[in-house]
């Protein structure tokens, strides 16, 4: 277990490193940095330009994107990152308290949204065919169904706009952590701009995680082992517990690990409709800029912890689940 | 397939045994009796062809060109009205008919959809089946591939993408410039092709152990012939389960893009779906529930139908998932 | 002496959106103590549903009447009390497929220790070691290590054997295995036998054989139980079955059994009746070379013949020798 981990520890490095350079060359490529630079600093000198291209390693031609990759690979690593195009700011401060921003929104969504999903799960599984878990099947089918823009739309439209005209105050915000202007830490305050992101997004995991936990858990129920089980005597509440459960949370543990790695890159809809300052929406001006230094940070951050996660997920399903040798 | 073979064989017992009653009954049937068990799924199937019947009628069924003003200006205001008899949906920001603009960008999206998803299909079973088949480096390179794009945030990896394809001058001039439809048709090949590719793979490596398709490779049939004539017609209902999801992704997809600005310009003739719920965005704001809510309701009626019809294909195919009261 | 356990007309019927099966049409049976009963039948005949049903393991939409009583106590429609006490301790069941019966992230020892808990007080630390007395007791080599591993550790015989020893923990009255042999490889099968076979005399447990095999039942049973669509068409001691079979279907079984010096097998004509509806009188009549009119309304109730009990009408003037 020890020499798989560290292996596979050892395996990160070239894999960051290979994917890290494609994502170079397709960001080089599609926004065309220099163009970018030109368009939002448009009285910029030849000089600008120039120490501009240098800074950022841009070179051309294929040779160049090599160079140009290690360039910008070893100034990332020395934390000498280049200024964003735009008024010459740091990205640094900014990237990260957009990470938090995106780790708050998703933690608390995904904290909700695992626990009732797989809540509902169970309680479909245990009643096969019965009211209770066609009611769980639909739902989760609605859910998945329904666009997350559509629900933010719905619930903005509802329960600050219609709620402001018929209330005459407004129950939820629909944009930003504060309110414009706001200084300091306030948790009513945040959790107030937070609650109809969360809601948006926890839709999606619950009807996810009750559709993946229902059929997980009536594979268990329908195995033999768990006749086994049965037969010896012990209380349902033990074959619930030691043998259903604990099975059949072999795959969700796993896919949890998985969605975790995609959710500071995963909430670009949810952050973009409600002006969160978080990944999503820190990529979508990055993005709309053309903003080479702020998106290959961005880029990094993304697959690193997708890849982390990734490993992360294949360690736990190893741990939970003696079959599978990790060599 | 061997159920076939089974039911031939019952019936010739039934003839030399009188008084034995084994119904002979084939797969498909069973899927078809199933599906038509499966309610929702069923009644989604007669709103959704009702509703691509009404949307391909056009110019029939509309009551406005796409970019009329329902009446001239001086005539009074004619922008941002609550429906009424003139315009059942309301109107936009600049006085159009909101249910005629709805009937053409449903047409759009629909037409998006379906040939995406056809190309996906295409693509998906070809590689995933030979993959699965092939096995081997391949398959490695494949499945590598696929695991780290589908790991990745969907939307990030579809905006980089677009802007690589659409920074390459010789690929726009084959597929046109990021903002035609055919160039969203590739982009979204691109993305859809996988999930196919990745199911067809795991369809055909459980297949590939059993008896029938062990008798044609014994029987010295090749790769081809193994895909068309076995893999393919017994990997049937994961193939339609999945192109009746990948309609609906491409839908939302496109809606998800315009959203941002970066979906189609269909043109002066033409809107989308994408670029109505677009136009809702502002329009929330400002408080016109209309110009939000029929866009989003024609979404939600085609994205519901398609999960429903999806689950009865489930169902229809695999029915070891459903418990039957 | 009384009957460890005896059913009385047990009837088992599954609802299903075709109509009702009828697995199991009213079975009498009686297990004495420390005997080896075989219960033999095709695939569908209701001889697993029967003994799923007396251990209370199936679907909970099976509809189960009639009786079954394991020394006296009622266990159809008992409560669940009753049944857990039973499960496990007084009458356990051996699966026909090891690999899938176990836990596949339970470690092979701890599934044993839980059975041991369900039902006696003792510390984890006992019932540890008893469960690698267990192991050893079924022929399992260095069983102190082997209980500490995964089943899939384990090849197919090995793995029957830690469900034998699992089944026999609490030293049950009655041992219900069903099918235990037919995943195995024919040597395998042997030695899954013997061990069951020297487990039963030195426990004095009853065992309920269920196969479709007459080669392991002439080779373990005392006695023989033949089902066909849900019912017992003969029963008879081994011995006297084997000399001669009393129903048509019991020969076809016999006929159809591969044999030295025969030149071909004969199989029996025809595919298991549909039970939704069965044929009425004799159900095995559909496929029986010998079947008359008066058969289409014969009970299928057991009468003595000679030295066995069948439910064959013609039994009598077919020529069961006595």
């Amino acid at each position: 277990m020890k020499r798989y981990i560290a292996r596979r520890l050892l395996w990160l490095i070239p894999t960051l490193l290979l994917v890290t350079f494609l994502v170079y060359v397709a960001l080089r490529l599609g926004t065309n940095p220099v163009e970018s630079y030109k368009r939002a600093n448009a009285r910029a000198s030849k000089k600008k330009i120039q120490q501009y291209i240098e800074l950022n390693g841009l070179y051309d031609g294929a040779f160049g994107y090599v160079r140009g990759y290690f360039k910008w690979l070893g100034g990332f690593l020395t934390g000498d990152w280049a200024p964003s195009i735009k008024g010459r700011t740091p990205v640094w401060p900014n990237l990260k308290d957009a990470l938090a921003n995106s780790l708050r929104l998703g933690v608390t969504a995904s904290i909700v949204g695992i626990f009732v999903g797989n809540l509902f799960g169970v309680l479909a599984a245990l009643r096969p065919g019965r009211l209770r878990d066609t009611a769980v099947n639909t739902g989760a089918l609605i859910g998945l169904a329904i666009p997350p823009f559509v629900s933010a739309l719905l619930l903005q439209l509802l329960f600050s706009i219609y709620w402001q005209k018929w209330f005459g105050y407004s129950l939820f915000p629909t944009s930003g952590v504060y309110p414009p202007g706001h200084q300091g830490f306030d948790l009513a305050l945040m959790l107030k701009h937070m609650a109809l992101p969360v809601v948006v997004v926890a839709i999606q995991t619950i009807a996810s995680y009750s559709r993946y936990m229902r059929s997980s858990l009536l594979d268990v129920l329908n195995s033999d082992y768990l006749r086994t089980a049965r037969s010896k005597g012990i209380s349902e509440r033990q074959v619930l517990l030691k043998h259903s459960l604990r099975n059949a949370l072999i795959p969700v543990t796993t896919l949890i690990f998985l969605d975790i790695g995609a959710i500071v890159g995963g909430l670009i809809i949810t952050e973009g409709l409600f002006e969160y300052p978080g990944m999503g929406r820190f990529f979508l001006v990055a993005y709309g800029n053309g903003d080479f230094p702020q998106l290959m940070p961005f880029m990094v951050i993304i697959v690193g912890s997708v890849v982390v996660f990734n490993l992360l997920a294949d360690i736990v399903y190893a741990r939970l689940d003696p079959r599978i040798k990790l060599v | 397939m061997s159920e076939k073979k089974n039911s031939e064989v019952a019936a010739a017992g039934v003839d030399a045994v009188a008084g034995l009653t084994v119904a002979s009954v084939s797969p498909t049937r069973m899927a078809y009796m199933r599906f038509r068990a499966h309610k929702a799924a069923s009644v989604s199937v007669v709103i959704l062809a009702f509703l691509v019947v009404y949307v391909l009628l056009s110019p029939l069924t509309t009551r406005y060109g796409v970019n009329e003003q329902i009446f001239n200006i001086s005539q009074g205001k004619n922008y941002n009205l609550a429906p009424r008899a003139e315009a059942w949906f309301g109107t936009d920001s600049i006085g159009r008919d909101l249910y005629s603009r709805i009937i053409f960008g449903l047409r759009v999206s629909l037409l998006l959809g379906i040939l995406a998803s056809a190309f996906s299909l295409a693509v998906g079973v070809a590689v995933g089946s030979y993959a699965g088949l092939k096995g081997g480096r391949f398959d490695d390179v494949v499945m590598r591939l696929t695991d780290v794009f589908l790991a990745f945030p969907f939307l990030v990896a579809l905006l980089v993408i677009r802007n690589v394809l659409g920074a390459v001058p010789w690929i726009t001039a084959i597929i046109g410039e990021p903002s035609s439809i055919r160039f969203l048709v590739v982009l979204f090949t691109i993305f859809g092709w996988m999930g196919v590719a990745r199911i067809l793979r795991a369809q055909v490596m459980a297949l590939k152990e059993r008896e029938f398709v062990e008798a044609a490779r014994a029987a010295g049939a090749s790769n081809w012939y193994i895909i068309r004539k076995h893999l393919i017609p017994n990997s049937t209902g994961p193939i339609l389960v999945a192109l009746s999801l990948g309609v609906v992704g491409v839908i939302v997809s496109e809606a998800t893009l315009s959203l941002f600005g970066y979906g189609p310009s269909p043109g002066d003739g033409a809107t989308s779906l994408g670029l109505l719920v677009a136009e809702s965005k502002l329009a929330v704001r400002a408080g016109y529930w209309w110009l939000a809510l029929y866009p989003f309701a024609a979404l939600l009626i085609v994205t519901l139908c398609v999960s429903f019809i999806g689950d009865g294909l489930r169902d229809a195919f695999d029915p070891k998932q459903t418990v039957e009261q | 002496m009384s009957p460890i356990l005896s059913t009385r007309d047990l009837r088992v019927t599954f609802p299903t959106p075709a109509g009702k099966v009828l697995a199991v049409r009213g079975v009498n049976l009686d297990v004495e103590r420390g005997e080896v009963v075989g219960i033999v039948g095709e695939s569908g005949s209701g001889k697993s549903v029967s003994f799923l049903s007396i251990m209370g393991l199936l679907p909970p939409t099976a509809l189960i009447t009639g009786s079954a009583t394991l020394d006296g106590t009622e266990l159809i429609g008992a409560d669940v009390k009753t049944i857990r006490s039973v499960r496990g301790k007084r009458m356990s069941m051996i699966f026909q497929d090891p690999l899938s019966a176990l836990n596949p992230v339970h470690r092979i020892g701890d599934q044993i220790v839980e059975m041991i808990l369900a039902h006696q007080v003792m510390s984890k630390q006992q019932a540890s070691e008893r469960a690698v007395e267990l192991l050893d007791l079924v022929g399992l080599p260095q069983p102190a290590v082997r209980a500490k591993q995964y089943p899939h550790e384990f090849s197919g015989g090995m793995r029957q054997r830690v469900m034998i020893a699992m089944a026999i923990a609490n030293e049950p009255d009655v041992l219900i295995a069903d099918e235990p042999t037919t995943a195995l490889d024919v040597t395998v099968q042997a030695q899954i036998l013997d061990v069951l076979m020297e487990v039963k005399s030195r426990l004095n447990t009853a065992v309920v054989f269920i196969t479709h095999d007459l080669g392991v039942i002439a080779r373990i049973a005392d006695r023989v139980e033949v089902m066909y669509a849900g019912m017992t068409v003969e029963r008879a001691q081994v011995n006297d079955m084997f000399a001669s079979p009393g129903h048509p279907y019991t020969r076809g079984l016999m006929a159809s059994l591969p044999q030295v010096g025969r030149q071909r097998l004969q199989p029996i004509v025809g595919s298991p009746p549909n039970m939704i509806a069965p044929p009425s009188g004799c159900a095995f009549r559909p496929r029986c070379s010998e079947a008359t009119d008066e058969c289409e309304s014969a009970p299928m109730t057991l009468v003595r013949v000679g030295k066995t009990e069948t439910a064959c009408i013609r039994a009598q003037e077919l020529g069961v020798s006595a």
